[in-house]
């Protein structure tokens, strides 16, 4: 089993559970494939750096899924039948993995962001108080 | 008579090169090896593109030539998702 990761564009005319609905019967083909997910995330309305069929908004999925070369095509197939998807592109991200470990991983890697930005804002207010204390010597 | 080649000039041009203030430049992605440049973020691919839209070379992202072809490689795959343009005058519409 290979892992890839699939991002589609979709019209922004639709809705949220429009997205939703489609990241379900992603799944859905992956599953009947013999795949998995490991993870499916809805990046959101995003503004596209040139316009597709004359659109210039459009919502971002990205949904990482371990299945072989025959996944890949259905689901490829399926998009380009859809026109409701702006634009799509498949990366292979590894030949074997481990699925388990790849979302342990995954988990990781989010708490690792999450902490890197706590460790940003708890270094905010720190720089204004040596700021405030230079203004003190000043004086 | 024939001119011989200026070798002074040469010469200081050298000099100058030993004397600047040397700076020693690491690639970010080999200093930070859990970073990975993200193709569908903005913000983080629009750091190795030109106001043109180009793919900036080494001299100016700083990165070594590993990583440079990942850089390439995911400017590459953002343009497609149009993520950012192929080219500036793409965006005027």
């Amino acid at each position: 089993m290979r892992e890839y990761e699939t991002v589609y564009v979709l019209d922004p005319a639709l809705t949220d559970a429009d997205v939703s609905h489609s990241q379900d019967k992603v799944a859905e083909l992956i599953g009947r494939h013999g795949g998995s997910i490991i993870r499916s995330q809805n990046l959101g309305k995003k503004t596209l750096a040139y316009r597709i069929k004359k659109q210039s908004k459009g919502y971002y999925v990205a949904i990482d899924y371990c299945g072989d070369n025959t996944t890949v095509s259905d689901i490829e197939r399926m998009f380009k039948l859809d026109e409701r998807v702006l634009r799509y592109l498949t990366t292979k991200l590894s030949e074997e993995i481990d699925i388990e470990a790849r979302k342990q991983e995954l988990v990781e890697e989010a708490e690792r962001l999450a902490a890197a930005i706590a460790q940003k804002a708890a270094a905010h207010p720190r720089v204004e108080e040596v700021g405030e204390s230079m203004e003190v010597k000043h004086a | 008579m024939p001119r011989r080649p200026n070798r002074e000039k040469e010469k200081t041009k050298k000099g100058f090169a030993k004397f600047a203030p040397q700076r020693k430049r690491t690639c970010r992605f080999c200093a930070d090896k859990l970073l990975r440049l993200d193709y569908k973020s903005p913000q983080q691919v629009g750091l190795y593109i030109s106001e043109r839209g180009k793919i900036l070379p080494r001299r100016f992202t700083g990165a070594c030539s590993k990583h440079q072809r990942d850089i390439t490689l995911a400017v590459k795959k953002a343009r497609i998702l149009a993520v950012v343009p192929f080219s500036a005058t793409q965006t005027r519409f």
